[in-house]
């Protein structure tokens, strides 16, 4: 017989799962990807390069700003431009404010609802926790703010150009960041000291699968890093196996397409092997943040779950040192006060070429790549996203972790349940992932 | 108490997360309404009956998408069209400028890490030209932007709750600007990788800034970081196509310096986000249908 | 086979070709019946809008007349026309209408003849081409 869950909620993006089961053991899993493919890399083929940045942006309403990122960065590759430190250093800022507002979403909003209020989303959550949903909406709040500030408006923002940023940060927005940013910190403190104590309460770990993968990610001298550096490669004993420069990934990534999913899946080259980006990978692969409180986390979660973790559970754990962290380096960054400085933008010429421009999204490794002409066209587009890198994974964990549930009895619209909280622990972001699923358990008559 | 839904279609969820950006207020408003169906915060699946509002994000790209959104319009009291893709299409409109076949065969089978290649064909929907919601459905009422602003979505929902229809800006981003209206022709078209003169028109200075024929609403943020306004927030009243009333007035600007034309590159200043609901786009259509 | 009797719109700036045109009935020189005339203040004043609706709303031909230059009452709003019809002519080739549909003339104030002879031309270069496309799909 063949069931279907469909959609599956509180994701982003849309996505089914279709499990074929014969004689109660799972024969098949389908992740379908089911969310309308745009064609992005079609459609930006004639654009001026430039004008990248801001369509890149739309495809993802969470992630927009490591597109943005992503895209620049390619360009700047193209154009052999190197943006003046303080552009940087606001583009971290940018770029932290963005990984607090999409993590404060995924933890509140998409991981906490299933532990503390099953079924009942975030409207159970808002009604038996308002106290909770007010502090991570505070958190939150801070991460847009910084994204407007720096970047212009809140969502999609439009201030990263070629060579840097289009506008400085003022002595008084900056007055305001450090002020709240402050605030928001020992909020975080608070909410993460409560999820890490959820998941020992509820022994949360164990409810996840382990599944040993290859992992991905970008480290910059053991430091856990998110927007410039070599991309590394870890097995599932624990070593790094490659480092290479994002330019050459070509060599390390390949691609399958499916015929029942509109999302492509990403292995590696040289073996054929999944592998998986995201919180868990970045944590397994780096040594340490760099800031106090973040890296006070690590040691904790790391005392827990050991290195490499493959317990699918521990992304969210991840998630919350994550979050520290990026409030950690956005209070660091707006204390330096290089961030003030009006030299952020560098001298620009269009040629001829490709580049490359790779950053870690919240949810993973993202690649854009652009090749331009002599006038700064585009020819020609490819992109890896971070959450397609991530589905291989997930409709194998979902293949085990729904035999193993029905082996042992458990009725098909609780394994349904069951499926979804895994598929929500990658915080998978299927706008980008279609660039990406749906599980479908297809009952047929028996 | 009032029932509440967000549909999603073709979008990139940026509507939602705009709409969870009201912050503090969405408490209030949890207690206010029902929020029956929004797939990123609430696990009801299907679309329930008798709803009152529904807020229909992004536009429509597959046979999946005309099934929801007509399902959204029979179940519900007032379908409001909310955001860019759902009022215009889009920026993935822009792809409608392609040849679906080549731009699917392009993306899952020619791309330079693609080595297994297949057009996805199993239990997945057929995909179609993007079109704007309104194209399928009635559409009782719209809120453009990519995003709207937050504050726009909240406002519009607590009129309609209440009955009446919600105000709509009446001007264009360039009356919101502070650096413009435009004082005289520009010398030279310029692109946005050239750093412009402060305190300037952007149009003035020759860079495609759409704030002349873009709705208001936005407080023109973009020019004032520095950024030509692109023409997010969709036609502004008087502009019944945006990208022939840009081309009009640019022609008037600076004529002599658009030498080349070319649709596919053009329509990232014209079109960007109402490609699918153009008058060329009606054209193209018709010729499509007509070749059958 | 009926014969193809294209419409056609024609807009004629007042300050030339329409003045030529409306001369025609006192003239006993009249011009084709399929030419439909709007009058406009100035060539310039033809926006690639109503060029468009035009089309899609089963115009077979748009021609515009304007002033000779340097002519233009309102200094060069002939020259923008000209910008204008220029890339509509090439939005006309992706569309897949050919482009020749689209034709503007710079007649200032000549002679009805000469104004017919144009009209008359165009007719049947329209004629040639076969009807709009999209006239067919109407409903």
């Amino acid at each position: 017989m063949m069931v279907r869950i469909e959609p599956v909620t509180r994701i982003e993006g849309h996505m089914a799962i279709t499990l074929v089961i014969e004689k109660n053991k799972v024969r098949n899993v389908q992740v379908n990807i089911i969310e309308p493919p745009r064609l992005f890399e079609k459609f930006m083929e004639g654009k001026p390069v430039e004008e990248a940045i801001r369509i890149a942006e739309r495809i993802c309403g969470i992630c927009y700003v490591a597109h943005g990122l992503a895209s620049v960065k390619a360009l700047e590759n193209a154009w052999n431009i190197s943006p003046p430190e303080t552009a940087i250093k606001l583009r971290r800022l940018l770029h932290a404010g963005g990984y607090i507002h999409s993590h404060m979403l995924h933890l509140a909003f998409l991981a906490l609802p299933d532990i503390l209020c099953p079924g009942e989303g975030v409207v159970g959550l808002a009604k038996k926790y308002p106290q909770l949903c007010k502090k991570a909406i505070f958190i939150r709040k801070f991460g847009q703010e910084v994204t407007e500030v720096i970047g212009g408006r809140p969502i999609h923002p439009s201030s990263i150009v070629p060579g840097g940023m289009s506008k400085p940060l003022s002595a008084e927005a900056r007055e305001f960041l450090l002020k709240k940013g402050k605030e928001v910190l020992k909020t975080a403190i608070e909410l993460v000291d409560f999820i890490f104590d959820l998941y020992e309460k509820y022994e949360l770990l164990n409810v996840y699968p382990e599944d040993p993968t290859y992992y991905m990610g970008l480290v910059r001298n053991g430091f856990h890093e998110t927007y410039d550096a070599k991309l590394h490669i870890m097995n599932p004993e624990g070593e790094i196996v490659d480092v290479f420069d994002g330019s050459r990934y070509v060599d390390y990534i390949a691609e399958d397409a499916l015929p029942y999913s509109f999302v492509k899946h990403p292995y590696l080259r040289i073996n054929g092997e999944k592998y998986r980006v995201g919180t868990l990978a970045r944590i397994n692969l780096a040594e340490k943040f760099g800031t106090p409180i973040a890296d006070k986390y690590f040691a904790k979660l790391r005392s827990i779950i050991g290195r490499p973790s493959h317990n699918v559970g521990a992304y969210n754990l991840a998630r919350a040192v994550e979050l520290i962290a990026s409030i950690e380096k956005a209070l660091e960054l707006l204390e330096d006060n290089q961030i003030l400085s009006k030299d952020i933008r560098a001298q620009v010429k269009p040629k001829a070429g490709v580049g490359v421009g790779v950053v870690e999204a919240p949810r993973g490794v993202l690649i854009h790549h652009y090749e331009v002409d002599d006038e700064g066209v585009i020819k020609r587009v490819n992109l890896i996203v971070a959450t397609q890198q991530n589905i291989p994974s997930l409709e194998r964990e979902l293949f085990q972790v729904a035999n193993n549930l029905l082996s042992k009895g458990v009725e098909l619209s609780r394994v349904g349940q069951k499926l979804e909280t895994i598929v929500r622990a990658y915080d998978p972001c299927i706008s980008c992932a279609t660039h990406l699923v749906k599980l479908k358990i297809v009952n047929d008559k028996e | 108490m009032k029932k509440i839904a967000i549909i999603s279609l073709m979008s990139d969820g940026g509507c939602h997360i705009a709409f969870l950006d009201i912050h503090e207020e969405l408490l209030q408003l949890l207690n206010q309404v029902d929020l029956v169906h929004s797939y990123m915060t609430v696990d009801r699946k299907d679309i329930p009956y008798n709803i009152d509002i529904a807020l229909i994000e992004g536009g429509v790209r597959t046979t999946h998408d005309i099934e929801l959104l007509k399902e959204a319009r029979s179940k519900a009291k007032i379908l409001v069209a909310m955001g860019s893709c759902a009022c215009f299409g889009g920026i993935p409109g822009l792809s409608n400028l392609y040849d679906l076949t080549s731009s699917l065969n392009y993306v899952y089978r020619e791309t330079p890490t693609t080595i297994k290649g297949v057009i996805p064909h199993e239990n997945v929907p057929n995909v179609i030209r993007v079109a704007p919601i309104s194209r399928y459905v009635k559409v009782d009422f719209q809120i453009p932007g990519c995003p709207p602003e937050s504050k726009e979505i909240k406002d519009a929902l607590v009129s309609l709750l209440k009955g009446e229809i919600p105000p709509q800006p009446t001007k264009t981003v360039c009356d919101e600007c502070k650096l413009g209206p435009p004082k005289k022709k520009p010398k030279r078209l310029r692109r946005i990788y050239e750093p412009p003169e402060p305190n300037t028109c952007l149009l003035e200075q020759g860079y495609f800034c759409m704030g002349s024929v873009t709705r208001a609403g936005c407080g023109a943020k973009c020019p004032h970081a520095g950024i030509p306004c692109d023409g997010c927030r969709g036609p502004a009243p008087k502009a019944l196509d945006q990208g022939a009333s840009i081309l009009n007035a640019l022609i008037t600007l600076a004529y002599e310096n658009i030498k080349e034309f070319s649709l596919k590159r053009h329509s990232a200043y014209f079109y960007r986000y109402s490609f699918a609901s153009s008058i060329i786009e009606d054209l193209i259509r018709k010729r499509l249908v007509e070749k059958k | 086979m009926k014969e193809f009797k294209p419409t056609i719109i024609a807009f004629l700036c007042r300050w030339s070709a329409y003045g030529v045109a409306d001369v025609a009935g006192i003239s006993k020189t009249s011009y084709p019946s399929n030419i439909r005339i709007i009058k406009v203040p100035c060539s310039g004043r033809v926006s690639p809008l109503h060029i468009l609706q035009a089309f899609n709303n089963g115009a077979d031909g748009v021609l515009i007349f304007g002033c000779l230059e340097g002519g233009c009452h309102y200094i060069d709003g002939n020259l923008r026309a000209i910008h204008r019809v220029k890339q509509l002519k090439e939005i006309l080739n992706i569309m897949g209408l050919n482009s020749d549909r689209l034709e503007m003339y710079l007649v200032g104030s000549c002679n009805l003849n000469k104004l017919v002879n144009y009209m008359k031309e165009f007719t049947e270069r329209i004629r040639k081409l076969g009807p709009n496309p999209l006239k067919l799909k109407e409903g």
